[in-house]
């Protein structure tokens, strides 16, 4: 449980950061365009699994997460 | 060169049964000496599950995004800067599991919304229904079967043309999953798909389809995944009846854990796509590596590195990006 909401927490913030490649095109978009949201501007860089480690905050019935990346790119 | 700063909260609920989750996340970031534009993209979602009895239950999905669309990746002379797009997605699905038999339906909406009059034509709603059948052979191999339906209607549906673009597509697929050992897993799956037009016009078009994959674990932080699939999309080109998507690709990662304190992460990807109809194809390489160092327990350092370059028959479609990236990550 732990271990999976620190992998929802991170993943959340930096799903579209660098370990993983440009989705295909659109299929519903003209040719000559670049999908939207491939930027790669999302957060300062993703953090490798190796060093996720689970820690909640727990309010009620929920566990909370929260991430903040600071970057320059 | 861009300051970015991408914060994001979850709170996912922790009773026994039934779950519900609500997600939030921005990413913003500010141009350095006139390198581009400022961008500021949010998401908010929300999931959850109701269970119906311990093999049966309801799933459900609602999430918004706002994206920009960088000016420069498009070729249009309208465009001023970059663009928001509004996306709308909502899910609903039942599914129940018996020791070797499980069932389950599907519907979804999205909802895509470019802001400016003229993307009218790429405005549009999509409705999707789906059902699935599926068989536990063993543990290692199981079957599945079942139709989708897809819809699409655009906010403009007159082509400059004058061909319609509104159209629904009908499928059916029949699929296999099979482990061949512990470190190699693989799926295939073949079907048909009938894609009509809403203008009498426009000829209809149909296809086999189908989709291909296996999975390599050989342990030591390796994987390697490859994918190939061919489909039958509904298009918005002007002048296209239909648009025959067929790909391939291959992705090579690695993890490495230096220490207690660092790892370096690396892939690497190759796809290659096919569109029949517009008789292009396009081969998309992307290299990334990642190091990551735990500053605190809450705190990382990361550097990154990712390159991406699509070379394409297609005009104006080749592209090359260089991004490096380095920044801090807190995460609690």
């Amino acid at each position: 449980m732990t271990s999976a909401l620190a992998c929802l927490m991170v993943g959340a913030a930096l799903a579209q950061t660098d370990e993983q490649p440009d989705p295909p095109p659109d299929p519903l978009a003209p040719s000559a365009e670049v999908a939207p949201n491939q930027r790669g501007y999302f957060g300062g860089g993703s953090v490798p699994e190796e060093l996720k480690r689970s820690s909640q905050l727990r309010v009620g019935d929920f566990a909370l997460g929260a991430t903040a990346a600071f970057g320059m790119l | 060169m861009f300051l970015s700063f991408s914060p994001a909260v979850r709170a996912q609920s922790t009773y026994a049964r039934h779950s519900i989750g609500f997600g939030a996340g921005a990413s913003m970031g500010t141009a350095l000496k006139d390198s581009g534009d400022d961008f500021f993209d949010w998401r908010v979602g929300a999931d959850g599950r109701i269970d119906l009895s311990r093999s049966s239950g309801i799933d459900a999905a609602v999430g918004y995004s706002r994206d920009v669309e960088d000016d420069e990746d498009v070729d249009s002379e309208d465009r001023d800067g970059d663009t928001p797009i509004h996306n709308i997605d909502a899910s609903l699905g039942y599914s129940a599991s018996g020791e070797r038999l499980g069932f389950g339906v599907g519907g979804s909406v999205s909802r895509l919304d470019i802001e400016g009059d003229s993307f009218d034509d790429r405005d549009r709603t999509s409705y999707g229904l789906n059902g699935r059948l599926r068989y536990k052979w063993s543990d290692a191999l199981s079957f599945s079967a079942g139709p989708a339906y897809l819809r699409s209607t655009f906010d403009e549906d007159v082509a400059d043309d004058g061909d319609g673009r509104d159209a629904e597509r009908y499928s059916f697929r029949v699929g296999a999953g099979y482990r061949v050992s512990r470190t190699i897993s693989t799926s295939v799956g073949i079907g048909y798909s009938i894609l009509n037009f809403d203008d009498p016009d426009r000829d209809n078009d149909d296809s086999a389809v189908g989709s291909a994959g296996l999975t390599w674990s050989p342990g030591l932080g390796t994987t390697l995944d490859l994918r190939a699939s061919r489909s039958l999309e509904i298009s918005v080109e002007d002048g296209e009846d239909a648009r025959n998507r067929t790909t391939g690709a291959a992705t090579l990662a690695h993890r490495l854990k230096l220490g207690y304190r660092s790892a370096l992460s690396s892939s690497l990807g190759l796809s290659a796509t096919r569109f029949s109809d517009l008789d292009r194809t396009d081969a998309d390489l992307v290299a990334g590596l990642t190091y990551g160092y735990r500053l605190t327990e809450h705190a990382f350092f990361t550097a990154s590195y990712r390159y991406s370059q699509r070379f394409s028959d297609e005009d104006n479609a080749d592209y090359y990006r260089n991004l490096i990236a380095v920044g801090v990550t807190l995460a609690y």
